[in-house]
């Protein structure tokens, strides 16, 4: 008898980390691994050499567990830090052959620098409504209206200002 | 009338087979020396008081109770289990490998304890069920067993000495998927072991199940169909292209370099990946002067080719639901057209590399490259196992000394418990007037628990039963 299995298509063609790392002695320590995701969405490369991975072996599906691992993400090396998508369908194991050729990060990897400038102009109705307000209070309005822009930093969103060096 | 005797005797002796067991031949191929296993060293850790008490059956069974009832048991215990597994009848094979079964899925089996592991190996070869042991290595989900270096080269050995060579070549695919031939003596048993396995593998393509379209089709609903995933690595069925990506691995890093490049060629036609073959050699030709290859490599790459199954150009793509893994692997094959280019290249190369070509026996080669390195890493091995296997003894007797001391501490404190419940009790009963008050607020105080009421009539347990059920929504 043929199975048909009907239900929702996954979103994912990969493995779980665990999958990979249930297969590998050590489990999988000191390997290089890649979402499939990453790869396609973003043109710089990405990938994760992993220290330690811990599955949860009483999980039938294969899917808890935790791992960490030297996160290089669009080309920026984010140092050892804790995997917590290794759930995901979504993971590639690079073989050891290829290994050397995959992580070596080119020109075409370097992430550009984002610069944002400094301040930012308020939106026209607001700006015009304050203006007119001045103006009824008699006081100058020449000035001219401006937001001064805050970045909110973390290991992914490194722009910068425009002031800043 | 001496003809037909001596021809009657030759067609008895025949039928006769010899049995070797136990026996060693001079003529017989050794590989490793004796003194390679340790068997002094793994011997003498019997002496260990952990590991010489009691029954080992009746051990087997508490633990296998402790896993049923608390779903974990000690590191400890499971290594003294493994260690002592070589005592065991080869009818209860299956329910130690139970017990190790349910270890691995308990909490405690991450990290892997290397003792076990080398244990469980050794008692296995000492009890003659390779076979067995084969389908725990295959199994790594469930049984985890990844041996160090010197077990798989002790296993690779036994298995050579019984002429076992299929399964030689099952554990070689093994370290082929760990992508770890580092070890020089593994290496070397594994080339072995591959080397003389491989010519009876055969390259034809393997029988495909017709699909029948009309086929009754079985239904099973899902939350989400998962695409099938062949990563060409740790799916792979087909044993010509184990073998084929083992010989290729192997090949890499073989120090003769004509050997190298015939097992590295011949690896990839026996995997299929005939461009990345031919771009080897073509480069090969370039840059190396003088031989080449083997003869028998360029055969069979041919051989290979020609006999490799092909896809239709264009094919419609297979319902979610109904795609397998098998479909997968069948869009890696070739077309016909690249095929028969491939067929073109390759004739091309062999009329340019004629006199590069060496005529010489594979298996010859290796066995020889095989003896004449192997003795030479030995000594720096049995060092070194020796030395892990007395830490492991002395790491299990500290751990069982520490398991005794929280056992008693844990009973000393159940002890000093009762002793101060009945205390209490006394208390009560002595100076019951002179605290009857207290006594009064702290039973108000105290929450109301109300005995549990056990109907006892089976009819009117019956009876609730079936009213409770009256009100249960419908599924």
């Amino acid at each position: 008898m043929r199975i048909r299995y009907v239900g929702r298509i996954a979103h994912f063609k990969g493995k779980t980390l665990y999958e990979i790392a249930c297969n590998l002695k050590n489990f999988g320590e000191g390997r290089v691994v890649t979402r499939l995701n990453f790869l396609n969405r973003y043109p710089e490369k990405s990938y994760y050499r992993l220290t330690k991975v811990q599955p949860d072996l009483t999980d039938l599906k294969l899917r808890e567990g935790v791992a960490w691992g030297e996160k290089i993400f669009r080309g920026d090396n984010l140092g050892v830090r804790k995997i917590e998508t290794g759930q995901k369908t979504d993971w590639k194991l690079i073989p050891k052959e290829e290994e050397t050729d995959f992580c070596k990060l080119t020109e075409k990897d370097k992430r550009d620098q984002r610069i944002v400038p400094a301040t930012v102009p308020f939106p026209p109705f607001l700006e015009a409504w304050l203006k007119q307000d001045l103006r009824r209070k008699g006081k100058d309005d020449s000035a001219p209206f401006v937001l001064n822009l805050r970045i909110e930093k973390s290991f992914t969103n490194r722009a910068k200002l425009s002031t800043e060096q | 009338m001496a003809a037909s005797a001596w021809k009657t005797c030759c067609s008895t002796l025949k039928h006769v087979k010899l049995s070797t067991k136990g026996v060693s031949f001079s003529a017989r191929r050794y590989l490793l020396s004796e003194a390679y296993s340790c068997q002094d060293a793994w011997k003498q850790r019997l002496e260990s008081s952990t590991l010489q008490q009691g029954s080992l059956n009746e051990f087997a069974v508490q633990l296998r109770e402790r896993f049923e009832k608390e779903k974990k048991a000690s590191v400890v215990d499971v290594d003294i289990l493994a260690n002592r597994l070589h005592e065991i009848e080869v009818t209860n094979a299956e329910f130690m490998e139970e017990i190790l079964h349910r270890f691995r899925r308990s909490v405690d089996s991450v990290p892997v304890n290397d003792s076990i592991v080398y244990a469980v190996v050794r008692a296995y070869i000492d009890l003659g069920l390779t076979d067995r042991l084969l389908l725990l290595m295959k199994d790594k989900w469930n049984y985890g067993i990844f041996p160090n270096d010197h077990g798989v080269s002790v296993l690779l050995d036994h298995l050579i000495k019984e002429n076992k060579y299929q399964d030689a070549a099952q554990v070689a695919y093994e370290m082929m998927l760990q992508e770890d031939f580092n070890h020089p003596i593994t290496y070397l048993l594994s080339l072995y072991g591959c080397s003389q396995h491989y010519t009876s593998i055969s390259l034809d393509p393997p029988e495909e199940k017709q699909v029948d379209p009309d086929e009754e089709e079985d239904w099973i609903p899902v939350k989400y169909i998962r695409f099938p995933v062949y990563d060409d690595h740790f799916d792979i069925k087909d044993e010509r292209f184990l073998m084929g990506k083992t010989l290729y691995m192997l090949g890499k890093t073989c120090q003769d370099g004509v050997l190298g490049r015939s097992l590295q060629f011949m690896g990839l036609g026996m995997y299929h990946k005939f461009e990345k073959a031919i771009k080897l050699l073509e480069n090969w030709e370039k840059d190396q002067p003088g031989v080449l290859l083997l003869n028998e490599a360029v055969v069979k790459f041919e051989e290979s080719l020609v006999k490799a199954e092909t896809r239709p150009d264009e094919e419609p793509e297979i319902d979610m639901g109904l795609r397998t893994i098998d479909d997968e692997i069948k869009l890696l094959r070739l077309t016909a057209d690249e095929k028969d280019n491939f067929i073109q290249q390759l004739n091309e190369i062999k009329s340019r590399i004629q006199e590069k070509v060496k005529d010489e026996d594979l298996q010859n080669m290796v066995e020889n490259f095989t003896k004449s390195q192997i003795s030479e890493h030995e000594q720096s091995d049995i060092e070194k196992q020796t030395n892990l296997i007395s830490t492991w003894t002395k790491e299990r007797e500290t751990l069982v000394d520490r398991q005794i001391w929280e056992f008693t501490r844990r009973q000393k404190e159940e002890e000093l418990k009762t002793k101060l419940q009945d205390l209490q009790k006394k208390e009560e009963m002595l100076r019951f007037f002179e605290l009857r008050d207290e006594i009064i607020i702290a039973k108000q105080k105290a929450p109301k628990v109300k005995p549990a009421e056990v109907e006892e009539d089976e009819e009117v347990i019956i009876a609730k039963r079936k009213k409770r059920r009256q009100y249960r929504p419908a599924v």
